[in-house]
């Protein structure tokens, strides 16, 4: 192995997880694993020109990739699946705020979710957000602090979802 | 509590599921698989490419066909059976027609004259328009003059020769309101990619010197002078070995594993297409390429200048997925007249090709020596 594939290989190790969770919380499931193989073929191609902090650079390379590479229907196509997923699956585990939450998320327009998702739950700083969707940190800023509210204004039109609650005996209703 | 920590604390736990450890092998072998492009070692004679963006470091490697006669050559008369084989019912082999391109080759004169001056046509296709979608070539006229000595410059001249709907694309520009101006999307190099604005009209030519001290070409990864490329083995065997010399498991332009029978094609190829050698070489070129496996023959095509001539072909693998070299033949004079790319099953940049576009094309039109001086713009 060369020092390079050595090198690359680290790399892809400390970032594939979350270059994955960025694509499948934009696309989807269905076509992350081809977004995020055709990243690092265009991270290795470019690996020279590389930045110290990789993380940011690579999700912007995703961001093209998944605009340039994908139909724009089945990139909608598999969103709607991830989106569904987000609020119907695992009902059980779910909690009636996280519930809530998702489905405000899924309420918002791609631009909006992605600065959310980009600061939240990729845990970037505006300035390594906005580097990766190609605007300045101060635009961010205010994008994000808009997205922000109709995230808010989402999540109090949801209608109210009660958690499930334990179905009490007629013995404990009446005792 | 905030929106933004509701927030985090609802990130589903499915995305953090790692892959699996056959998708991780196969992730890694298919990135480092990739062409990386080298900067350094041919700095003073990579060409400017302009349009050619079939992919990165790849379309800076494309391989441009040549000419090896100078015009007049009575063609030989085994080759006039040749061509009346054409129109039989059987078609050539891939091989039998780089044999008789071989022969050909022969029958044409060593040159004469301060300069091996080289014209050719390159096109590259685009999908444009707003209404309906199609497909227009982006045309762009080179020359280069080679000096055989060393004491003076060699240069390369480059217009572009502006924008035409491609044929068949032409109803669909009209009803596009026939614009003159289009929006296209520029491959610079690997990834990055810019949209520009191109015009249906031409522009001014300009160029530069291309040698660095006495190297003229790039040749099996290696800088060459003219004295070398007329010094070259005249027999396939000599020839094959000597180019083999350069090679090292790698791409000219990459560290990237590459096998030796793809290796030598295009390296070959390279030679056949605008390097001053004698007959006797382009001969042996000719035979090295009919001795390598995986090449197809397409019996008669014609080329986008619309020149009649044998095509064989190659199928290739790039990151913006599978094509096909082709390379048109005339099997009378040895000439080659037309490189090109042709979408097999295209992806990403070239994904609106259908199968059977030609994306990307080199036609040489004039390949001779002559004294006629360079025309610096």
């Amino acid at each position: 192995m060369t020092d390079d594939s050595q090198r690359f290989t680290t790399m892809y190790d400390e970032c594939r997880q979350r270059v994955w969770a960025y694509v499948v919380s934009q696309a989807g499931r269905q076509i992350a694993d081809e977004v995020v193989s055709e990243t690092f073929a265009i991270a290795w191609r470019r690996f020279d020109d590389m930045p110290e902090r990789a993380l940011p650079w690579l999700l912007g390379v995703a961001r093209n990739v998944l605009r340039d590479n994908i139909r724009a229907e089945i990139r909608r196509e598999s969103l709607a699946g991830e989106l569904r997923a987000w609020t119907e699956e695992d009902h059980a585990d779910q909690v009636a705020e996280r519930l809530a939450v998702m489905t405000a998320l899924a309420s918002l327009n791609q631009d909006e979710r992605e600065l959310l998702i980009l600061v939240a739950w990729q845990g970037l700083t505006p300035r390594d957000a906005a580097r990766v969707i190609g605007c300045s940190a101060a635009t961010f800023r205010v994008r994000l602090h808009r997205a922000r509210k109709r995230l808010v204004e989402a999540m109090k039109s949801v209608p109210a979802v009660r958690p499930r609650t334990r179905v009490r005996s007629l013995s404990e209703e009446w005792s | 509590m905030n929106p933004m920590n509701q927030l985090r604390a609802a990130r589903p736990a499915h995305l953090d599921t790692p892959a699996d450890e056959h998708t991780r092998t196969g992730e890694l072998s298919y990135a480092m698989s990739q062409a990386r492009p080298v900067r350094t070692r041919k700095a003073g004679i990579v060409r400017p490419v302009w349009g050619l963006g079939l992919a990165g470091a790849a379309a800076a490697t494309a391989v441009a066909v040549t000419i090896t006669a100078t015009g007049g050559t009575a063609p030989a008369p085994s080759s006039q059976t040749v061509a009346k084989d054409t129109h039989s019912v059987t078609r050539l082999s891939a091989k039998q027609v780089l044999l008789v391109a071989a022969e050909s080759s022969l029958k044409a004169r060593h040159g004469g004259g301060a300069y091996w001056y080289v014209e050719s046509t390159l096109g590259n296709a685009q999908q444009v328009g707003t209404k309906v979608h199609y497909t227009v070539n982006m045309l762009q006229g080179d020359q280069k003059w080679i000096a055989r000595s060393p004491k003076q410059e060699s240069w390369w001249v480059s217009q572009n020769l502006g924008i035409k709907p491609a044929p068949g694309s032409e109803a669909a520009w009209k009803q596009d309101g026939s614009p003159t101006k289009w929006t296209v999307t520029m491959t610079k190099n690997a990834d990055t990619r810019e949209q520009r604005v191109v015009e249906a009209k031409g522009g001014k030519p300009s160029g530069n010197a291309i040698n660095v001290g006495d190297k003229v070409a790039d040749l099996a990864g290696k800088n060459v002078s003219v004295a070398e490329l007329q010094a070259l083995p005249t027999t396939a065997a000599e020839l094959k070995a000597y180019l083999l010399k350069g090679y090292e498991g790698h791409g000219t332009e990459s560290n990237d594993p590459q096998d030796a029978d793809s290796w030598l094609f295009q390296v070959t190829a390279s030679l056949l297409s605008d390097m001053p050698v004698k007959p006797s070489v382009r001969a042996a070129a000719y035979q090295v390429l009919a001795g390598l496996d995986g090449v197809r023959s397409l019996g008669e095509v014609t080329d986008t200048l619309g020149r009649t001539g044998q095509g064989v072909a190659r199928a290739e693998t790039w990151s913006t997925g599978k094509f096909e070299r082709q390379l048109i033949v005339d099997p009378k004079t040895g000439v080659l007249l037309t490189d090109q790319f042709v979408a097999v099953a295209p992806t990403g940049t070239y994904g609106w090709a259908k199968p059977g576009t030609v994306v990307n094309w080199t036609s040489i039109t004039k390949a001779e020596w002559t004294n006629r001086k360079p025309v610096k713009p």
